[in-house]
């Protein structure tokens, strides 16, 4: 890390690159080559720092003055760096038409509308540098909590309303104290950094850009229940994560953070990384578990809780990331001050990963309480294209599709719940007119029927045979008793599955059902899909009149199923024709035609 | 223990806090379905048929796991509940790929057991075959001939090349039977007193008087014909069915009759209401045999013959008179009957006429060919439309056909044929024979409702009109088969006795039957792997020369070719087909086979010599993965993939035979389907509906309850009953190979006498008074107690022990008796204190003494396995490396003829602490105490370490964990510990408060010890007896051996009581009389808890007396009349 200058260039204090998995899968690591060696020759500090969530922005460089203000360039080359360097770090001019924050540029708002606790510091600190972390207020509530009792910590915990934030919504307050109460020298604190729903990431995020939030988090726990042994299960395909994690829980060590005699406290308490081989079903807390353990991760049936027999047996408190990183958040601030942010019954804030096709995707975090339509639309700039919002999906496979009519329910668990859907760990799906309800349906099931883990009949055989009825209504194969099968399977698979899996499983089929029945009668009864996706369904035709024969169809189609002359107008063989659509995408004048 | 009272299905009963609303629900007698439920295991909740309603719930409960709670309310049976079970049950159905019975059994219209009577044959047991048979079809060597054989047109061998000839087997054991001295009559239950009066002496009536015959109803068969048989005697011609067959069988059948009345007809000779007067219930049974013309012009006519009739006036002697040119119209089985036999009266050109082609015929092809052969002509596409159009000398002389074509499929499927206009042509024939079809002779029927198609009415009761009239097969449904009738009546049997006894009357609900799929549809790949081997048909005679007469044209097969056929049987019928939890809830659920989602059946594995591994019936439940790892604790089995893929198999993927099984066979019992079963030492498994025994299992002092399930004498299946006391439902890889090492033993049969120094059969009569001669003469040569000896087996009973202990001591005047080893014998003399196995599982501090307790006693380390999952310490000191070892704290290994060593100082140890020779004392004695006190005088306990080799912190934690041990326990085993230090074990306990297991692998060792059977070897007899004994007993299953000697040196005479044949009985026994095994025999045997157990007679001994009655035989002719030992009392513990 460069010394930092004494003499501010310009004014110019720091410059920041992000660094989370994200930012270097679009370029981040080049750029920030670029800048360390183009920096280094007028001794501007540069900091890799990790996620600010702007996604749909990526690399992002941000320019901090010595005024504290802060200009944020989104979609950074290393050529764009070289102008931002000489002509913003240098020449003391923004570049203005590459700003995405700061000045005028309103792409501000994505950050600014935000309610930030849990990204409290991502893309602010550097995650591998414990000092940034301390510098921001870091492990203060640690030694707030270690000042006060135990039972002192879980009633903080309990006034300040948190819930679990890996989906089911448990007051974490009242698993301490399950736990805490529970007779045993041996406990155990598990943090569930098992994010498995596809599209989401926000503890991904967390873990890269902000590690230590989540380790103080445990180490208050753990005080809190009387633990000395905590696990941090984390995906392995999670390598940054995984390798930021290892390092600072080497920092913390160092730092008397951890380890025996914590701050002189009396307490004992050590972190082990767990990674988990990327089973879907290990976020499951008691598959988890077994996973941890050793043994194939397979749901077990509760009671007993973990709180109960958890980890070998043992009282066992387990958590997510999320959660965690709100829990020195509270000890700092004060219970009352987190409880303040929210609804009544959902307090403080959630964060999402917000995709599909909204103008703006990436990871916000916003109050509880909070509407879809001001993530969407406030936030996330509204629909893509132009084009109608039609559902919003929440909580991945899990969850349930919330018709556009409903973008007004607010998020907290009860109202999403109400609205048929959960809150799940924090994906958030935007879906616009053009998505087929039946085909999100059958991907969401397709994604169940290859993470189920197969201990049950209901989940194990229940999804395999919706995701077959499903294959069949968007084939056009269904039957209207396949529609009635559909639902009671659905039911049933929901009703007695052993474990949040099963249970949640069919919520994409069963919202389906009920707010979008026209679509699925459509596909079964019509043999027709009204937005055109379910390829089995829909043909592709060139319209001669508009054809120009400029053969541009012909030589992308990927199974050569268009032949005609040049400058005459071109034919799609169907006997051949596999519906990728590439024709359609390509063709300049608008002469491919589905129907 | 708290109690909680709950509400299950309205009923408020009180339970044990601890258990689970499933064990809570069966100890109100309440059934909630289960799969992966096993009392030996933790709840596991995958299967989720246990799930009930449990008020204020978010949702279904699953039973199997959830603790009950004072004021729960569960519902077990509500609509959403009852629905998600049939869903699950579909569920698993939908991955299930396997057959409950064999095709060949569900094609068979009198269900009988082909795959298991099958089995039989091909394992030598033609007797028991038969029986199975009878047990659906009376008439078996009938049938066998004449029947149209549906098994066979199902059987899965038709898939890899020919189906099996399952009517020829079916017919040979029928034969091997007739022919024998005393064929088959069955025993018939106590008299009802209840009479039923059956209208008809053919199949269905016969059937239907056999069976109310056997179930003890009193049952009169009215016939019209002057002899039983009906269709089978007067249809079917002679070179088909000889009359002697069926004569003879029909009088197995009328050996259960109450009274048979030929030449008496309904309507003529007796009335419905006087049969209704007379008997409790009358069945009519009069078939559908009169013959049906078409109403073609002239038919009527001289030289005309309804098919029935021409057969029937043959069969009775009188025999049709014929012209030289006959024609038979129709195309039925009866069609060729009549022009085979046509044939053999002579006639010059028989021509069958059938108005469609030859495939849709609905003989039987082999008929077919058999009358081609014959010389029999066809007419296809052609109709009679007139006849006698021409009389010669007012005899018929020709007959106008039409040509006929096919047109649309009819309702029957077949193509309706049609009159081609104008192509009427003449046929040049004298006599015509109409099998056109058959109906029902109404006379004496007029009180009967019928249906439209002028048969009976009856109910689905199979009631008519009529109260307390019962109609059955043909003459209610029209013309079939011969099995089909059979299995019309066999079902009004069972209604009709719930009518005599007052019961509902109502069929039972058929149990579920998955299977494969239709032939068509059966993948071929799946049966690629089997061997070809074509099927065995006898050689007929050739066509010319058996036309000529009416001999029999089919030999049938002989011995070795029923054996060979026999074994190309594919045994399709699932093994766990009679003990299946997922048919036996999915016949109560009433679920109907779902479409398959196993489009590729997976492989059957059969990678171990005792287990099969079939996936495609496997519900996932998990139990058999389970219990290998919680209750074996050898993890051979797991659970690969997941979803829908997931499968259990062998760890990483090898065979299970090179995983660390340990082939206990304990997943087999675990597994509720048939997903797992045991290989069987026969040549094909059955499946069989085994008679089970309760009974003990003789391997070692363990004394595991067991359940021995036998069928037609042999032992097939050794099973754990749940419930049992010592072993809770547990067995080893000893007890699994029971039923192996019992089929492969060379059994003695008959007496053997050794005569010019080699073993030859003797009678009885004979080896006795051999055997008797020459002991009685070493009785009187001198020194008894020198010379003579007697061996007793340790897996001799108690009470078979104390009469060869009486025989050596009176009859033998003074013998000595041996059959415990040095060790054993040194254990269990000493005094202590017993334990329990269940104390085992419940022990918070075990140690396991001179004892690989997972190799040599595997159900005892199952206990300790128990108690160390619930958080239980276990420690292990022994000479070698235990497999146990792994869960031992700490283990102990001292070394060959080292473990004394440290038996000693660990006793000193304890000996050190305070109070502790006074306490030891108390349980054994002021005696021993003096002797523990004085042998640890001046102790020196760091020397003893150094000598033992082991560290002084090891010896205080392991006595110090059996003295702060609320229920410490000392497993001990008598073989590894030498006889010196055997007190060692016993001081050890008394001094630390502990129970011991006194554990050898001789199973009756207590019973021996206590009948006072020692192991001195201090005379020459002894030490032969013992010598000769053991060998004897190597195969295990006991038997007493008395050697006479003349002194040291000489060789002994021996004299053995043997249930098998051994190397030693081979080389050296004079005689050899046969005795019984522990499955034949009854008695008790005492475990090492101490406990009395009772073991019971499962089989009939195989030389026909047990060795006890041999004994007292053998005593009576030594002038000495003993008497059996009256049995100990069972369950006690001493």
């Amino acid at each position: 890390m460069p010394q930092a200058s004494p003499q501010p260039n310009n004014g110019v204090t720091e410059v920041r690159v992000g660094l989370a998995s994200c930012g270097m899968a679009a370029g981040a690591s080049q750029v920030n080559d670029y800048l360390r060696d183009a920096l280094a020759e007028h001794n501007i500090p540069l900091k890799s720092v990790g996620c600010i969530g702007m996604c749909h922005a990526e690399p992002l460089v941000e320019i901090v003055s010595g005024d504290g203000e802060s200009f944020m360039y989104g979609k950074v080359t290393p050529e764009r760096a070289k102008t931002i360097v000489t002509e913003h770090v240098l020449g003391g001019k923004p570049v203005e038409d590459w700003l995405v924050m700061g000045c005028q540029a309103t792409a501000g708002d994505y950050v600014k509308r935000q309610t930030r606790i849990v990204l409290r510091n991502c893309g602010h600190i550097d995650p591998e540098n414990i000092d940034d972390y301390i510098a921001a207020g870091g492990y203060e509530a640690l030694a707030k909590a270690l000042a006060m009792t135990p039972e002192q910590v879980i009633e903080q915990v309990t006034k300040a309303g948190l819930r679990g934030r890996g989906g089911a919504g448990f007051p974490t307050g009242l698993k301490w104290h399950l736990t805490r109460i529970v007779p045993g020298d041996v406990k155990y604190v598990i943090c569930n950094a098992d994010e498995g729903d596809p599209g989401a990431f926000m503890d991904r995020s967390v873990l890269e850009s902000d590690p230590h939030s989540v380790l103080e988090g445990m180490i208050i726990g753990s005080y809190a229940i009387g633990a000395r042994q905590g696990f941090m299960y984390v995906r392995a395909e999670y390598p940054v994560a995984v390798r930021r994690l290892r390092h600072a829980i080497e920092q913390a060590r160092e730092r008397g953070f951890l380890g025996k005699n914590i701050l002189g406290s009396g307490h004992d308490f050590d972190i082990s990384i767990r990674e988990g081989a990327g089973a879907f079903v290990c976020g499951e807390e008691t598959a988890l578990m077994m996973s941890i353990e050793g043994r194939r991760g397979m749901p077990t049936p509760r009671p007993p809780y973990p709180s109960e027999k958890g980890l070998w047996e043992k009282p066992s408190s387990i958590n997510n990331v999320e959660t965690f990183a709100n829990v020195p958040y509270i000890l700092s601030k004060g219970a009352e001050v987190f409880a303040s942010i929210g609804t009544a019954k959902s307090k403080g804030t959630k964060v999402f990963a917000l995709a599909g096709n909204v103008v703006k995707g990436g990871l916000v975090e916003v109050p509880m309480g909070t509407t879809l339509r001001e993530i969407i639309f406030d936030i996330g700039g509204g629909i893509r294209d132009g084009r109608e919002l039609k559902a919003i999906q929440t909580g991945g496979p899990s969850g349930g599709c919330i018709p556009a009519s409903l973008a007004d329910t607010p998020i907290d668990y009860d109202s999403l719940a109400q609205a048929g859907s959960i809150m799940g760990s924090g994906g958030l799906l935007v879906m616009d007119d053009r998505t087929c309800m039946v085909d999100v349906a059958r991907f969401f099931i397709a994604f169940s029927v290859e993470e189920s883990c197969g201990k049950c009949t209901f989940c194990r055989v229940g999804t395999r045979q919706m995701s077959e009825i499903l294959e069949r209504i968007t084939h056009g194969q269904g039957t209207p008793e396949d529609l009635v099968k559909l639902e009671d399977i659905a039911i049933k698979v929901k009703q007695g599955s052993l474990c949040g899996l099963g249970q949640t499983a069919p919520n994409p089929v069963l919202t389906t059902l009920r707010n979008y029945r026209e679509e699925y009668e459509a596909h079964v009864n019509e043999k027709r899909c009204p937005t055109l996706k379910c390829a089995a369904l829909i043909t592709y035709t060139i319209d001669a009149d508009a054809c120009t024969g400029c053969t541009l169809c012909a030589r992308n189609c990927p199974v050569n199923a268009i032949t005609g002359e040049v400058r005459k107008p071109h034919l799609i063989d169907q006997s051949l024709c596999i519906k990728c659509g590439m024709c359609q995408q390509v063709c300049k004048f608008n002469a491919v035609t589905v129907s | 223990m708290a109690t909680c009272s709950l509400t299950i299905n309205g009923v408020g009963i009180e339970v044990d806090a601890d258990k689970t609303i499933l064990e809570a629900a069966a100890s109100a007698g309440i059934d909630i379905p289960a799969f992966c439920y096993d009392p030996r295991l933790k709840p596991f909740g995958a299967c989720r048929m246990c799930l009930v309603d449990v008020a204020g719930a978010r949702g279904p409960i699953a039973a199997c796991s959830t603790p009950v709670k004072t004021g729960m309310v569960i519902t077990t049976n509500t609509e959403v509940i009852e629905g998600l079970r049939k869903t699950a049950l579909e569920f698993m159905l939908a991955e299930h790929h396997g057959d409950c019975l064999g095709p060949c059994q569900m094609a068979c219209p009198a269900s009988i057991d082909i795959q298991g009577f099958i089995a039989l044959i091909a394992n030598g047991q033609n007797a028991a075959s038969l029986e199975l048979i009878k047990q659906q079809m009376p008439f078996p060597a009938s049938v066998g001939r004449v029947c149209p054989h549906f098994c066979e047109s199902d059987c899965r061998r038709n898939v890899v090349d020919e189906p099996v000839g399952i009517m020829r087997l079916h017919r040979y054991v029928a034969d091997i039977d007739l022919a024998s001295d005393k064929p088959f009559v069955p025993q018939t239950a106590a008299p009802t007193g209840k009479s039923v009066g059956i209208i008809g002496g053919g199949p269905a009536g016969l059937t239907a008087a056999y069976y109310l015959g056997i179930l003890g109803h009193s049952v009169t068969i009215y016939e019209a014909y002057p002899e039983l048989g009906g269709m089978l005697r007067y249809a079917i011609p002679e070179y088909r069915l000889p009359k002697a067959v069926l004569d003879q069988e029909i009088a197995t059948i009328t050996a259960v009759c109450a009274e048979v009345r030929c030449n008496t007809k309904l309507g003529k000779d007796i009335t419905l209401d006087e049969l209704k007067a007379k008997h409790d219930a009358v069945i009519i049974a009069v078939g559908a045999g009169a013959s049906q013309m078409i109403g073609v012009e002239g038919e009527r006519l001289e030289g005309n013959y309804g098919g029935l009739e021409f057969l029937a006036q043959y069969a009775a002697g009188k025999g049709p008179a014929i012209g030289r040119r006959v024609a038979v119209v129709g195309g039925g089985n009866t069609a060729i009957d009549c022009a085979r036999t046509a044939i053999r009266l002579g006639a010059d050109e028989v021509t069958i006429v059938y108005r469609r082609s030859r495939s849709e015929m609905p003989a039987n092809p082999e008929e077919i060919e058999g009358a081609e052969e014959e010389g029999v002509r066809f007419r296809f596409l052609a109709n009679p439309i007139e006849c006698g159009c021409t009389l010669e000398g007012g005899h018929m002389a020709q007959m106008t056909c039409v040509e006929m074509a096919l047109g649309e499929p009819d309702a029957s499927g077949r193509r309706r044929p049609q009159p081609v206009p104008g192509s009427e042509f003449l046929m040049d024939v004298d006599t015509v024979i109409w099998a056109t079809g058959q109906t029902l002779d109404p006379v004496g029927l007029d009180n009967i409702e019928k249906t439209r198609w002028g048969f009976l009415k009856a109910d689905t009761a199979g009631r008519t009109s009529e109260a307390n009239v019962f109609a059955t097969a043909d003459c209610v449904s029209g013309p079939t088969t011969v099995v089909e009738a059979v299995g019309a009546a066999h079902k009004t049997v069972v209604l009709v006795d719930q009518y005599l006894h007052g019961a509902k009357v109502e069929l039972p609900a058929e149990p579920y039957n998955h299977t494969k799929g239709i032939l068509e549809n059966i993948n071929k790949a799946e049966y690629a792997d089997r061997e070809k081997i074509a099927r065995i048909d006898p050689q007929m005679r050739e066509g010319h020369e058996r036309a000529g007469d009416f001999g029999e044209i089919d030999p049938g097969y002989i011995m070795e070719q029923a054996i060979a056929e026999s074994a190309r049987c594919l045994s399709c019928g699932c093994q766990e087909v009679h003990d299946c939890l997922l048919r036996k809830y999915a016949t109560e659920y009433r679920v109907e086979q779902p479409p398959t989602l196993r489009l590729e059946p997976l492989p059957i594995a059969a990678d171990h010599e005792l287990v099969i591994r079939d996936n495609n019936k496997c519900i996932l439940c998990g139990s058999c993965v389970r219990i290998c790892s919680e209750i074996q604790g050898a993890s051979a089995l797991g659970l690969t993939a997941r979803g829908f893929k997931v499968i259990v198999a062998p760890t990483l993927g090898k065979p299970l035979a090179e995983s660390p099984c340990e082939s206990c066979r304990q997943c087999i019992s675990a597994c509720p389907t048939g997903a797992l079963t045991a290989v069987v030492p026969f040549a094909k498994p059955g499946p069989f509906k085994l008679t089970q025994t309760a009974t003990v299992c003789p391997e070692c002092s363990v004394g595991c309850s067991i359940n021995a399930g036998t069928y037609a004498g042999q032992l097939m299946a050794v099973n754990a009953p749940l419930e049992a006391e010592v072993n809770g439902g547990n067995l080893c890889k000893y007890g699994a190979l029971l039923v192996s090492r019992l089929a492969k033993l060379d059994r003695v049969e008959s007496p053997m006498v050794r005569v010019d120094g080699a073993l030859q059969p003797a009678t009885w009569e004979h080896a006795m008074s051999v055997a008797a001669s020459a002991l009685a003469k070493a009785r009187e040569s001198g020194s008894v107690k020198d010379n003579i000896a007697v061996y007793v087996s340790p897996r001799s009973t108690t009470e078979e022990t104390d009469l060869a202990v009486r025989f050596a001591s009176q009859t033998l005047r003074g013998a000595a008796t041996v059959g415990l080893t040095a060790g054993a014998e040194a254990m269990l003399a000493q005094a202590g204190d017993n334990a329990t196995f269940r104390a085992l599982g419940t022990s918070d501090f075990s140690l396991s003494l001179g004892a690989d307790l997972a190799d040599d006693y595997p159900v005892a380390a199952t206990w300790v396995r128990v108690a160390v999952a619930d958080g239980g310490r276990f420690a292990s000191v022994g000479s070698r490396q235990a497999k146990l070892d792994r869960i031992a704290l700490p283990a102990v290994i001292t070394g060959q003829g080292r473990l004394g060593l440290t038996l000693r100082a660990l006793a000193g140890y304890a000996a050190a602490a305070d109070g502790a020779v006074k306490h030891a004392g108390e349980h054994l004695g002021a005696a021993v105490a003096a002797e523990i006190a004085k042998e640890f005088t001046g102790f020196d306990l760091d020397n003893a370490c150094a000598q033992a080799g082991v560290e002084m912190t090891t010896l205080a934690s392991i006595v110090d964990g059996l003295r702060s041990a609320q229920h410490p326990v000392i497993a001990v085993g008598g073989e590894d510990v030498g006889p010196a230090d055997a007190k060692y074990v016993a001081w050890l306990a008394a001094l630390t408060g502990a129970g011991v297991l006194r554990l050898t692998r001789l199973g009756n060792a207590a019973g021996l010890h206590a009948a006072g059977v020692g192991v001195a070897a201090n005379t020459a007899a002894l030490a032969a007896a013992q010598s000769f004994g053991s060998g004897m007993d190597e195969g295990g299953f006991g038997g007493v051996a008395i050697a006479a000697t003349n002194g040291a040196g000489s060789k002994p005479f021996v004299v053995a009581v043997a249930p098998y044949l051994s190397v030693a009985l081979r080389q050296e026994a004079e005689v050899i009389l046969p005795g019984s095994t522990l499955f034949e025999t009854e008695g008790t045997l005492t475990n090492a808890e101490g406990r009395t157990q009772s073991v019971a007679r499962a089989l009939t001994p195989v030389g026909g007396r047990d060795t006890a009655a041999v004994l007292c035989d053998l005593s009576t002719r030594l002038g000495h009349a003993l008497k059996r030992s009256p049995s100990a009392v069972a369950g006690s513990s001493s």
